[in-house]
């Protein structure tokens, strides 16, 4: 058996726990060129490295419909719990492959559950995020294959106040299986609001190009002729500013086509402005074309830093027309708004985080009340 | 023009102004920056883990140097 590659195993402790994970992901990866066992991981293949991250989030949420109102114990769908191997092996020093396997299990999520307590749809609430190889070239880019991020994925949620956990552009996160009208009457939160965040997750391919000066431009295919192409900016644009953005340009199928894009800016002295927005053009595809979706944001925000560990507050303002696709939503408005706070423990990989929204539908013919939520809870990464 | 036919315009033009100042915000960005390590917020954040430490992951097989960027963000 080949010796000349350590062996990173550590005496008891979780590690010892994920050796065995870790073999089956090397041998995925076709990198294993030794036995490896329970007791000991090596591998033939020299300057590769695999990593276990993950994050547990979970909350208490108290919703009022109108018509009742609940505490639910939930999994915070803004910022999921999840796990994530990551595998690199460099094959010199411009090139470099990767096995992205990263899981998301959420018991109750906000994004589901309704205000009985029901999740319906979550099963064991098991979710696949990332299942993906990639191949890198300092000078070239990197290209992505498998189930990830679309290009323009996330392209809406450009966010820099530290307060992302609990509130961002994507205002359904908080309580988006809650029904407007009561349990079974109106259409929920997330059926009526998008953040119109390009073309999320899918099984695709992907180019982006490396880091040129802060911006990097991506494109993607999937499944079904969906297509993107995004732009990304992350800089220190002097001044004390710090500037992350994001435009892109998605085309599904012969449903939509839409633009979206986002910006924030956050100043050395801890005051930070976050901004959205995106229009969608419908295709015959669906269900009623005769709708223009669309969805703005704003948030103004403050972050400082303490001997605990960051402190971040916040103020949102979400708006969004004709989102659903069904006949009635012609004519739809939805707003929003949102208070958060967030205290990062340093020592503890904690962000505790309280945050309240109100949600409010004005659609053609029905008078339904406000859903107000409220969400606190804890994000430990462990 | 009715009060709501007023409040569209306002949200139009709010809308196509955002949009205007999301693009010069990027294109502004363009000279003299440095780049900035961002981690989207959908993303596992960075920093030190509870139990994985000051890395923020558990190291479970590490062989040779690391010659090339080896973070898979996207």
């Amino acid at each position: 058996m080949e010796t000349t590659h350590r062996s990173l195993r550590r005496p008891g402790g979780a590690v010892r726990g994920f050796a065995a994970t870790a073999a089956v992901m090397l041998a995925l990866a076709g990198q294993t060129t030794a036995p490896a066992s329970a007791q000991e991981v090596t591998s033939g293949n020299d300057n590769i490295r695999l990593t276990l991250s993950g994050q547990i989030n979970r909350g208490l949420l108290h919703v009022d419909d109108g018509s009742n109102t609940a505490l639910l114990n939930v999994d915070n769908d803004g910022s999921s719990t999840r796990v994530r191997f990551v595998g690199v092996g460099n094959y010199n020093e411009e090139i470099a492959v990767g096995t992205v396997f990263e899981v998301q299990l959420e018991s109750n999520s906000t994004g589901n559950i309704k205000i009985d307590g029901s999740a319906p749809g979550e099963a064991d609430g098991f979710t696949k995020r990332n299942l993906e190889i990639y191949g890198n070239h300092s000078r070239f880019g990197r290209i992505w294959l498998g189930h990830g991020s679309t290009a323009s994925d996330g392209t809406s949620e450009a966010d820099l106040s530290g307060t992302g956990v609990i509130g961002y552009s994507s205002v359904a996160d908080m309580a988006g299986g809650i029904e407007f009208g009561g349990l079974g009457v109106g259409p929920q939160i997330n059926e009526v609001f998008s953040n119109l965040d390009g073309l999320s997750r899918d099984d695709r391919i992907r180019y982006d190009t490396p880091n040129l000066s802060g911006f990097t431009v991506s494109a993607s295919y999937a499944d079904s002729r969906k297509s993107d192409i995004a732009l990304r900016f992350a800089g220190d644009v002097g001044a004390g500013l710090k500037l992350v953005g994001a435009v892109a340009y998605s085309i599904n199928g012969n449903i939509d086509s839409q633009v979206n894009g986002s910006l924030s800016l956050l100043h050395e002295s801890g005051f930070n402005v976050t901004a959205a927005a995106g229009a969608q053009d419908l295709q015959a595809g669906a269900v009623n074309p005769n709708r223009d979706p669309s969805f703005w944001y704003a948030k103004l925000g403050y972050l400082w830093g303490g001997g605990l560990g960051d402190t971040a507050i916040g103020v949102d303002y979400a708006s969004a027309e004709e989102v659903q696709d069904v006949v009635a939503a012609t004519g739809d408005e939805f707003t929003s708004y949102g208070v958060f706070v967030v205290q990062s423990i340093d020592r503890i990989a904690t962000d505790l985080y309280l945050g309240a929204r109100n949600h409010k539908l004005d659609r053609v013919g029905q008078n339904y009340d406000d859903i107000f939520a409220v969400l606190g809870g804890a994000r430990i990464k462990f | 023009m009715t009060n709501a036919n007023s409040a569209q315009v306002l949200i139009s033009r709010f809308k196509r102004h955002l949009a205007i100042g999301i693009l010069a915000g990027l294109l502004a960005a363009c000279s003299g920056v440095e780049p900035i390590s961002y981690t989207p917020i959908d993303q596992i954040p960075p920093g030190p883990g509870l139990f994985s430490g000051e890395d923020g992951v558990f190291t479970l097989y590490e062989s040779g140097r690391r010659d090339t960027e080896d973070d898979a963000d996207d």
